[in-house]
């Protein structure tokens, strides 16, 4: 049974006060019954605590339930949240221009990228070290313009193989 | 009347309470189908059926007359806007009843007001008019003494922690069970007993220490004079 740890005691012996509660409002078998009333005879804090318990319940009869709103509350509050339902929908309406303008400028502005990345991959391609170079790049850096740099190092050195640093 | 064994009669009656119990579950279960379907009648019967509890359980816990009515409207607002996420797993009631709870928090957070409070203490003369009410074998019946002792009731729980009121209020005074407590506040059944359990006899150890002091104020009075 965990309880929580900030409920102040009763004078009871904790174990014991959910079966007290139990005995006071009857919802209890005959055998618990003799069990915790033996328990209540042997134990004089937790005869007090019950008897404190039980004398609460001439006190607690004074208060009455709330009474039923009536028949008229249920329509009452189905024209309530009709009217809910519609300053909801009226406020909808009077953003929605703006919420459908934001979308296609966020739509317009989406393709836009998309073509500029494309048109941007298929004008260049990626060197090893993930810079892009044009073809034309390749033709003056290289006096074989069909060599094809295998490697990142092998870029590096090969002008410096071929030229010895020279054009 | 023909003639019934009294076994059979005793079976019979038995097993009206669990037969009507599934009866109501079954129509309550259809109504709430209808009402997410959208059958605004459907939606108006469930809040018929659960009115008074849900005007129970927010009084119990806000205790301001004035502002209940408008606090189970708005819970009332939510369910309708939330049925369609209810999936019937759980009973209706409990699904209701937390929302009510939340919106009680919601309501008391918000709004930055705690649940009635009163002021003034008890006089004497209202003190020895309560335990003039505790100790008769029934409530009074007229209706302003019976006004009278609710007030100063209401004043006696005011001496107990809130969350003591509240759960007073709900079982002892508005009929909720102890299950549905658990259900609506998170809490274990039996932390809900002890709970309960420790809020009475606190109530009753307000009430007579209120008693004691009234008793021993003449005293106090007569040596200092």
């Amino acid at each position: 049974m965990t309880l929580d740890p900030m409920i102040e005691t009763s004078g009871a012996c904790p174990d014991f006060e959910a079966r007290l509660y139990d005995r006071i409002s009857g919802e209890m078998s005959a055998s618990d019954i003799t069990a915790v009333d033996a328990h209540l005879k042997n134990c004089p804090a937790c005869a007090a605590a019950f008897e404190r318990a039980t004398f609460s319940a001439r006190l607690l009869r004074i208060a009455e339930p709330t009474p039923d709103p009536g028949p008229g509350f249920a329509h009452l509050t189905m024209a309530h949240i009709r009217q809910a339902q519609r300053d909801l929908a009226e406020e909808r309406s009077i953003w929605s221009p703006f919420v459908s303008l934001a979308w296609k400028f966020a739509a317009t502005a989406g393709v836009a990228l998309a073509l500029v990345l494309t048109f941007d991959i298929s004008q260049h391609r990626t060197t090893v070290d993930g810079t892009y170079l044009s073809p034309s790049d390749d033709a003056g850096l290289f006096s074989d313009v069909n060599y094809k740099s295998s490697d990142r190092d092998d870029f590096l050195v090969s002008p410096a193989d071929e030229n010895h640093g020279k054009r | 009347m023909p003639d019934v064994p009294k076994n059979v009669a005793a079976t019979a009656s038995a097993l009206s309470i669990p037969v009507a119990r599934s009866e109501k579950a079954d129509i309550e279960h259809d109504l709430v189908r209808r009402a997410q379907s959208g059958e605004e009648a459907a939606f108006e019967e469930l809040i018929r059926r659960h009115q008074q509890r849900v005007f129970g359980l927010v009084n119990g816990i806000l205790r301001r007359r004035d502002d209940v009515e408008d606090v189970v409207q708005q819970v009332f607002l939510k369910v309708f806007v939330s049925l369609k996420r209810f999936d019937q797993r759980s009973a209706f009631s409990t699904w209701l009843y937390k929302i009510s709870v939340n919106e009680c928090w919601d309501y008391l957070r918000k709004r930055k007001v705690r649940p009635l409070t009163y002021e003034a203490d008890l006089s004497e003369d209202q003190v020895s008019r309560l335990d003039g009410v505790a100790s008769a074998d029934k409530p009074p019946e007229d209706p302003s003494q019976r006004a009278e002792a609710r007030d100063l009731l209401e004043r006696m729980l005011e001496r107990l922690p809130e969350e003591d009121q509240q759960l007073l209020m709900l079982k002892e005074v508005e009929g909720f069970s102890v299950q549905e407590l658990a259900e609506m506040l998170n809490l274990n059944v039996n932390t809900v007993k002890v709970r309960l359990f420790r809020s009475r006899a606190r109530l009753t150890e307000v009430y007579k220490r209120k008693l004691e002091s009234n008793t021993s104020q003449p005293n106090t009075r007569e040596k200092r004079g």
